[in-house]
């Protein structure tokens, strides 16, 4: 029997020798070859691993370097931003105090120019004071020369009415005065003429000189109390005319007053409305800014244009209400009147009814007379027959003449029983043809006025359903116009809550804990932290300690350095937890990407360290170990070393056992895989772990 | 007990929850929002966002329990400005680290229709479905995602915050406060206004203003 030796079937087999002691020297020389060879193999795997661990330390040192390189560039360049942020403020703070000296000489030249206009101010204010003072005086002064020359007038008026009198009354006396002397005169004339009449004297010549010189001073007496008069007249229209100017200036002064007093009243207005005017163009400003931020914003302009659209709408509206209640009023004045006719109509019908009733009463009323009167026809009758019989009985007893008197009498007595008789027949008659008649005649009026009442009724029943069907849908209409003018009135209201609204500005809120906020809040602190720490060490610069070298590390530094700690803290935290977050990421990813592999290609991938791969097969093999697997070492240029497999029973050969019974189970070996030929066949020969894989799948195919 | 609770509180009308879900809605979708422009302006790396399905897309959201904490708390005061409507904008403003000014700014207008909230009687709804609303809204996240083609790209680090547009009447939280508007400075600005959505109660629109590169 031929032992199977554990070299790969591609791999040529030893040639056998002649000499079997040989052979197995040869043998025993290749055993301890081999296993010196084994133990040089595993040597050298030793070494490369030792190497590639070097490498792999070597490497990670020079990554630790590289980091702490770049992070050693990273706090030299904030330690450089931090300095030339320093330095910028520092500049910034020369310049802010430049500024801060220029702000102070232009405020100390506004408080000059403030202070000079002050003092214009308050010299205009003086002068308007003195001014004030000087219109009040004047005003004063005004006054009581008004009031003088108004008392002054009032006195002259007085006067001037005193004298009038006194003029009228002397003028009077004169008057009198000269109707006396006129009078004396007609006296002396008579007595004149008497005289001359009676002495032609010598002396009345003399006489009358002297009563001519005294009625020529009497006259030019009066001519100048006339001119007296004239110029009191005078002097009294001059003294009218000037109180109808005073009134005219007292009248005017009244009137400007009045006008001062509306003046005042239109400077408050114009003052208010300046302030309304200001108020308005600030909000038209305001609106403007909105305006700007948002496209939909309405201007006031427009909301008001709406509004009164609007309005018109609804007065649009309110008088179609009104036109639509109206025709409601009118259609329910409508219905009242159809109820009333109907009312009407039913209560000429009972009428009717109880004109029938009547009636039948009435004719029941001559049926019974009729009774009655046949009655009496046939006891007249037979009264007639026994009068005929006594009348025939004395006849036979009577004479010739009393007999014919008699029988005359009887015949016209018949007669008229005879014509009593037809005229009752006719009158049967014709109570039986009105009877008929009235009846006929009841029957068809009754018929047709209940035909011409029922299509009345019919047709007031069909106009009331359409009045009632009108008077819904009108009702609906409304209910309609009243929901729309509810709907506009809610809009006018919202347009004047939103006009009252839109003059408050909308609030702008934000949480007060937002990333904005914190991140600006961090980075003020940070700010002032450095400038208070920039100031310090001036201050320390500046100082007698640092000339004296004394070593002094101000707070504000410990501060600065505790808040920059802080602040590295928590974005290390951040970015610890964006690591944790990306780990998590990778692995369900790489679970992804495992899963995909296992899929498609067949065997599962477990990493035991770094650079060891575990391979599992994929292959639903019954009898096929669980535990088989296959390790890797990937740790140089991806190469696969298998051959430094841990030499474990069931490590880096994967066993495949077919059937698992005793008598199979002794043959097992023929069956396994042998692993390592194709490894070295096809990894190390040919150089390609793919095929290798390829062919281990074959393998295991072929054999189950 | 939950019986004698309920018979105390007044039945929710069927316009109360109609505003209920649309704030459910407007509010879902700022959130999303927020996160999408997160990722997709590169605010945080890639791997601190997770994967969902949201609006018949894959949407991503930060899984950083920082930013997860502070959208929610957003989230939990917007949902009630929203409902109570005193807020009209929502603004994320992109701000740089280096330069400490903003350089990005997504707003979101937000429109009540105070026409179907008159009464409580009133149902006056126009009774959008959910899905025509999901369609518009994936328009707006489509567009979100492809405006990373026209926005320059933010170079150096970004950091975010969320402005609220509210009304000087509402009330404020404690942790809330004022802010400026993170407008953006200077020339080149340009804006670029996306697709709108609308729900029965609601209407979003969504605009972006950038800096140009010189």
């Amino acid at each position: 029997m031929q032992s199977s030796t554990p070299s790969s079937p591609f791999v040529d087999r030893p040639t056998r020798g002649s000499i079997a002691i040989e052979r197995n020297a040869i043998d025993s020389q290749l055993v301890l070859e081999k296993e010196l060879r084994n133990k040089v193999s595993t040597l050298e795997y030793k070494y490369k691993q030792l190497c590639d661990t070097t490498d792999i330390e070597r490497l990670k040192h020079s990554e630790r370097i590289a980091l702490l390189e770049a992070e050693l560039e990273k706090t030299s360049e904030a330690l450089e931003s931090a300095i030339s942020d320093a330095k910028i403020i520092f500049d910034e703070d020369k310049k802010l105090k430049e500024q801060l000296k220029n702000a102070s000489e232009v405020l100390t030249d506004a408080n000059g120019k403030l202070e000079e206009l002050q003092f214009k101010l308050e010299n205009t204010t003086r002068k308007l004071a003195q001014a004030e003072v000087k219109i009040d005086y004047m005003q004063t002064n005004f006054d009581e020369t008004r009031k003088k020359l108004e008392a002054q007038h009032q006195l002259a008026l007085k006067k001037n009415n005193g004298l009038v009198e006194s003029l009228r009354d002397s003028i009077s006396e004169k008057d009198r005065k000269i109707t006396q002397l006129t009078n004396m005169l007609g006296h002396k004339d008579d007595e004149i003429n008497s005289l001359r009449s009676q002495n032609k004297a010598t002396d009345e010549v003399k006489a009358r000189e002297m009563y001519e010189r005294e009625c020529a001073s009497q006259l030019e007496y009066i001519r100048e109390l006339e001119s007296k008069n004239l110029k009191i007249s005078r002097k009294l229209s001059e003294l009218q005319s000037k109180n109808d100017y005073v009134e005219i200036l007292k009248d005017e002064k009244t009137t400007l007053l009045k006008k001062l007093e509306s003046f005042e009243n239109l400077e408050e207005q114009h003052g208010d409305l300046l302030l309304k005017y200001e108020k308005l163009q600030k909000t038209a400003s305001l609106w403007k800014n909105e305006n700007e931020g948002n496209l939909n914003l309405q201007t006031p302009n427009d909301i008001l244009e709406e509004n009164s659209k609007l309005e018109l709408e609804n007065k649009k509206l309110t008088k179609t209400l009104k036109s639509h209640r109206l025709e409601l009023t009118k259609s329910q004045e409508d219905y009242v009147k159809l109820q009333s006719q109907l009312f009407k109509a039913n209560t000429s019908i009972s009428q009717l009814k109880q004109d029938i009733s009547m009636r039948d009463v009435e004719i029941l009323k001559l049926s019974n007379t009729i009774k009655l009167n046949n009655q009496e026809i046939e006891f007249m009758k037979d009264r007639l027959e026994n009068v005929t019989e006594e009348n025939s009985l004395i006849s036979k007893h009577l004479p010739l003449q009393q007999q014919n008197h008699s029988n005359e009498d009887y015949n016209t007595l018949q007669k008229l029983v005879d014509d009593y008789k037809v005229e009752i027949d006719e009158l049967k008659k014709l109570n039986d043809g009105f009877m008929n008649e009235s009846n006929k005649r009841q029957k068809l009026q009754y018929e047709d006025s209940q035909r011409d009442m029922m299509k009345l009724l019919e047709s007031k029943t069909e106009e009331n359903e359409e009045l009632l069907n009108k008077l819904n849908s009108k009702d609906i209409e409304i209910d309609g116009k009243l929901f729309e003018i509810r709907k506009l009135e809610a809009k006018i209201q919202r347009l004047e809550t939103d006009l009252q609204t839109s003059e408050k500005p909308l609030k702008v809120l934000q949480l007060n804990n937002n990333p904005t906020s914190n991140h600006e809040r961090s980075v003020k602190k940070s700010l002032e932290l450095l400038m208070q720490e920039n100031k310090d060490l001036t201050a320390i610069i500046k100082s007698s300690s640092f000339e004296a070298n004394i070593p002094t590390v101000p707070k504000s530094v410990y501060l600065r350095l505790s808040h920059t700690v802080d602040t590295q803290q928590t974005e290390i935290k951040s970015l610890s937890k964006r690591l944790v977050r990306l780990k998590e990421f990778y692995e369900s990813k790489s679970l992804m990407l495992n899963s995909v592999v296992y899929n498609l290609l067949g065997y599962k991938l477990e990493f035991i360290n770094d650079y060891k791969l575990k391979l599992i097969s994929h292959h639903d093999y019954t009898n096929v170990e669980k535990s088989s697997y296959i390790i890797v070492d990937v740790s140089k240029n991806g190469s696969l070393l298998t051959n430094n497999i841990d030499s474990g029973a069931k490590k880096g050969n994967l066993i495949v056992r077919l059937g698992v019974d005793e008598n199979t189970e002794k043959n097992a070996n023929e069956d396994a895989i042998n692993v390592e030929n194709l490894i070295k066949f096809w990894i190390f020969e040919k150089k390609q772990p793919s095929c290798f894989f390829s062919a281990l799948n074959l393998e295991l195919f072929d054999k189950i | 007990m939950s019986s004698s609770s309920s018979s105390s509180l007044p039945p929710p009308t069927r316009s109360k929850l109609a505003l209920k879900g649309s704030c459910r809605i407007v509010s879902d979708f700022f959130e999303y929002s927020i996160h999408s422009i997160l990722y997709q302006r590169g605010i945080y790396p890639p791997e601190d966002f997770r994967l969902v399905k949201k609006y018949g897309l894959n949407m991503l959201i930060s899984i950083d329990e920082d930013v997860k904490n502070y959208i929610e708390r957003i989230m939990k005061q917007l949902h009630r400005w929203i409902y109570s409507g005193v807020i009209s904008k929502l603004v994320v403003a992109i701000s740089s680290k280096e330069l400490n000014e903003v350089v990005e700014r997504w707003q979101f207008d937000l429109e009540v229709n105070q026409n179907t909230g008159l009464n409580e009687g009133d149902d006056q709804t126009t009774n959008k479905s959910n899905d025509q609303i999901q369609k518009e809204i994936q328009s707006i996240i489509r567009q979100i995602t492809a405006s990373v083609t026209f926005l320059p790209e933010l170079e150096g680090e970004h950091t975010f915050n969320v402005l609220v547009y509210a009304s000087p009447n509402c009330t404020i939280p404690s942790e809330w406060g004022d802010s400026d508007a993170k407008e953006l400075v200077g020339g080149n600005v340009e804006n670029v206004k996306f697709r709108s959505f609308s729900t029965d109660n609601h209407k979003v629109g969504a605009l972006v203003t950038y800096k140009m590169l010189d």
